[in-house]
């Protein structure tokens, strides 16, 4: 049984809802669990799974490490010093820096919420078809042109990286090194190609009979596992959205509702 | 039925470069007609203006008067730039979803003979099984009039004969104008063509019925176009042919042939593969694959698309890594890809190739003297100062392979060079390419062209299966059934004669040359 793309979509926003609402740790490594499980389900290649790594890797140590030096929050715990307080000229100047462990902490939280999402996100995007998500982009923005754009841009990334590859051989036969100097020359046939691609494209779409008045063709009739990822992403994330704004509300004295003394107290210390 | 006409036309490109200045044509549909020339003579332009691509979508001034029918199809040469989807299916029903059509895509398929392919990945289809697919997704729009701008630039042999024995079943209800320079490939379907529409310097001078073809053979051979083997023998031997097909000059042409002596020099070894495994992802490319070439010969890289030939290249070339095996390459390799434009990287002719000069000579005057000698081989010499992007694409072809030289390799690997060029350019290429070998280099190409595989290479290879054969002379695998049919080729027709009397294969340029 196949999800369609109406239900795929519900549940990257539901995604979305909670990476933002959710702040306790152990619920933002279960979020991240469940769309590490929703990323497996699509069976990612040998090629996906290094544009996974591409994607998350740097997302997690870059935000971690930032976070474990230039966090501004207090308590802070030094795990480790990079630069002592007494080094001449840099230590005087910074104050000393170092790796605190409420700051990595902070870090990972905030990692977690990007890769949760890119995990869901990448699914998608691999067991959806251009038509369906063509199909469904025209009817959420009522635009065809725009979302014949996103879906051309996710097509021809693939392409680009194939030309990026074929310059690289030549520049690197025509004996450059891999990262020298010249390496932003690459930039020049990538620019053009991409512009002789535009080019050919547009006559695609036009011999296409490409019309962005056309019909928009009818909503995709929803199954029952659909309708049970449909209610179940749409439930949770307005539930715990909407447990947040009311805690968020209460903490900046706008709104206090006595009878919920005790969710805020949960929604503080365990959402 | 539909109605092309144009009077008076002619369209001049920014700079005021006139591309097409056409008195009077009329081309009365349905039917397939074939619009030929060589590069630059107007042909694509003449396409252009009757599908309106110009100048509703590039610049250009049109005065005359231009009548075609409102809905015309337009097919680019490049098919791999024209699908935007993963599967067959999708591609139909995303043309459906973005035009509203509603005829039904299984009947569009059938139409095409590509029914069987509905459920295939688009990456794993040979080239002319995509242009067939492309030509089905423009049959649920139902267009009277098809323009295919070169769709043979970029398919094997096999693919463009079937590709080619669609059209002539699709154009009994519709229009089709086919822009070509592989006049040997298209006329092996003469019979099904109703017109060809000769260009030059961007005028119609012939407008040619097929049973007359033989009879224009010196105009066809004027206007730089590749001639079927029949028809250049009986141009060059004064033999009349019946038709394109007429095996009676080349015949003729065979008792005439005295086999020059002796065998061509044999250099040293160059390239040593042994035990080659590669693959990407999951995908395996190579398992296990050797191969052995030497200096003062050219090689060919034959296989169906997909097969991995630029894969080996790019081994060859050193920058993708084996999984296992040992590859030895003696000496500089340079690389050209099947796409020139993609290693074109500075703002004149002059500097790109001085920039490849550099990284050898041990000074600039050397460098400047090299590049010099290059590029007047290569006849790119008055192009120095242009910006290599805005030539066309015969001579950035050209521009590129002078690029490649000028780092003075000692290996030259080349990825389907003669896609697209015209008799000329393939003549000069084939020229420098056996001056290149001579001065003990190698030359490597993987490619579908038979035909200058056969002229100007001396050895060939067929990639299979994850393994290449062992090179051999090239007239030995065009006439080998197994390796034909591995490697999805057509054997030159004149082959088969040589075949029947017994005589080892000829090639074309030492019979009619």
């Amino acid at each position: 049984m196949r999800l369609s793309f109406t239900a795929k979509l519900t549940l990257l926003a539901a995604f979305n809802i909670l990476a933002i609402a959710l702040d306790y740790l152990p619920n933002l490594i279960a979020l991240t669990v469940v769309a590490v499980v929703i990323w497996a389900v699509a069976r990612p290649s040998g090629d996906r799974l290094k544009l996974t790594a591409l994607v998350v890797i740097p997302s997690v140590w870059s935000v971690v490490i930032l976070q474990g030096l230039f966090y501004t929050g207090w308590p802070k715990t030094v795990i480790f010093t990079i630069i002592p307080p007494e080094t001449p000229v840099a230590g005087w100047l910074t104050g000393g820096v170092y790796l605190t462990y409420q700051g990595m902490l902070y870090g990972l939280r905030q990692s977690l919420r990007i890769i949760s999402v890119a995990f869901v996100g990448l699914a998608v995007v691999w067991t959806s078809t251009e038509r369906e998500i063509v199909a469904e982009l025209r009817r959420l923005l009522k635009n065809a042109a725009l979302s014949v754009g996103v879906t051309i841009s996710v097509r021809f990334f693939d392409i680009f990286t194939q030309d990026a590859k074929a310059s690289m051989v030549a520049y690197r036969t025509a004996g450059n090194r891999r990262l020298g100097v010249g390496m932003f020359r690459l930039i020049v046939p990538l620019a053009v190609q991409v512009l002789r691609r535009s080019y050919v494209v547009t006559l695609a779409l036009i011999t296409r009979g490409f019309n962005p008045r056309a019909r928009i063709s009818a909503a995709t009739r929803l199954g029952v596992l659909d309708l049970v990822v449909i209610t179940a992403s749409l439930a949770v994330a307005t539930t715990i959205g909407l447990l947040k704004l009311l805690t968020l509300l209460y903490i900046i004295d706008v709104l206090y509702i006595p009878q919920l003394r005790e969710l805020y107290w949960y929604v503080v210390n365990y959402v | 039925m539909s109605e092309v006409a144009l009077r008076r036309v002619r369209v001049v490109y920014p700079g005021d470069v006139v591309g097409l200045e056409v008195d009077w044509l009329e081309i009365e549909g349905p039917g397939l007609f074939l619009i030929v020339g060589r590069s630059g003579s107007g042909k694509s332009t003449l396409g252009k203006v009757i599908a309106r691509v110009i100048p509703r979508v590039e610049r250009a001034e049109v005065t005359g008067e231009v009548k075609a029918p409102p809905r015309v199809a337009y097919l680019h040469q490049s098919p791999y730039d024209q699908v935007f989807s993963t599967y067959v299916i999708d591609e139909f029903l995303l043309a459906k979803e973005l035009s509203g059509s509603r005829r039904d895509v299984l009947e569009a398929a059938k139409l095409a003979d590509v029914e069987e392919l509905l459920g295939a990945k688009i990456s794993e289809l040979s080239g002319g099984q995509l242009q067939k697919v492309l030509i089905g997704v423009t049959l649920l729009l139902d267009f009277p009039l098809y323009i295919l701008d070169e769709p043979l630039a970029h398919l094997d042999p096999r693919s463009a004969r079937e590709f080619l024995s669609t059209m002539a079943k699709l154009k009994k209800d519709r229009t089709i104008l086919l822009i070509e320079h592989r006049l040997k490939e298209v006329l092996q379907i003469y019979r099904h063509i109703d017109r060809i529409i000769l260009l030059d310097g961007g005028k119609v001078v012939d407008v040619v019925r097929p049973e007359d073809v033989s009879a224009k053979t010196w105009l066809l051979s004027r206007l730089g176009l590749r001639l079927p083997l029949s028809l250049k023998c009986s141009l060059r031997l004064g033999v009349p042919a019946v038709d394109p097909l007429d095996p009676a000059p080349v015949e003729y042409a065979l008792e005439l042939y005295k086999r020059r002596d002796g065998a061509g020099e044999i250099g040293e070894t160059l390239i040593e593969v042994r035990g080659l495994y590669f693959s990407y992802g999951r995908r395996v490319v190579f398992a296990g694959a050797s191969y052995t070439a030497r200096s003062k010969s050219v090689y060919i890289l034959f296989g169906r698309n997909g097969s991995g030939k630029s894969t080996f290249l790019h081994i060859l070339a050193g920058v993708l890594k084996p999984k296992k095996g040992f590859v030895h390459v003696a000496g500089r390799a340079a690389y050209v890809p099947q796409n020139p434009d993609l290693i074109l990287m500075y703002e004149t002719v002059e500097s790109e190739l001085l920039s490849r000069a550099k990284t050898w000579a041990r000074s600039k005057a050397e460098a400047r003297e090299y590049v010099l000698k290059v590029a007047d081989a290569l006849g790119v010499k008055p192009l120095m100062d242009r910006n290599p992007h805005a030539l066309s694409r015969g001579q950035r072809f050209k521009v590129a392979l002078a690029a490649a030289l000028s780092s003075r390799p000692r290996v030259l690997l080349l990825d389907e060079v003669t896609s697209g060029q015209d008799e000329e350019s393939i003549e000069a290429l084939g020229t420098m390419l056996r001056e290149f070998v001579r001065e003990d280099n190698i030359a490597i190409i993987a490619s579908h062209d038979v035909y200058f595989a056969l002229d100007f290479a001396d050895y060939a290879s067929v990639v299979v299966g994850g393994l290449i054969t062992e090179p051999k002379p090239v007239g030995d695998v065009l006439t080998d059934e197994r390796l034909l049919e591995t490697g999805n080729l057509v054997a030159p027709p004149h082959l088969e004669i040589c075949k029947k009397r017994g005589i080892p294969p000829v090639r074309e340029r030492e019979l009619c040359g």
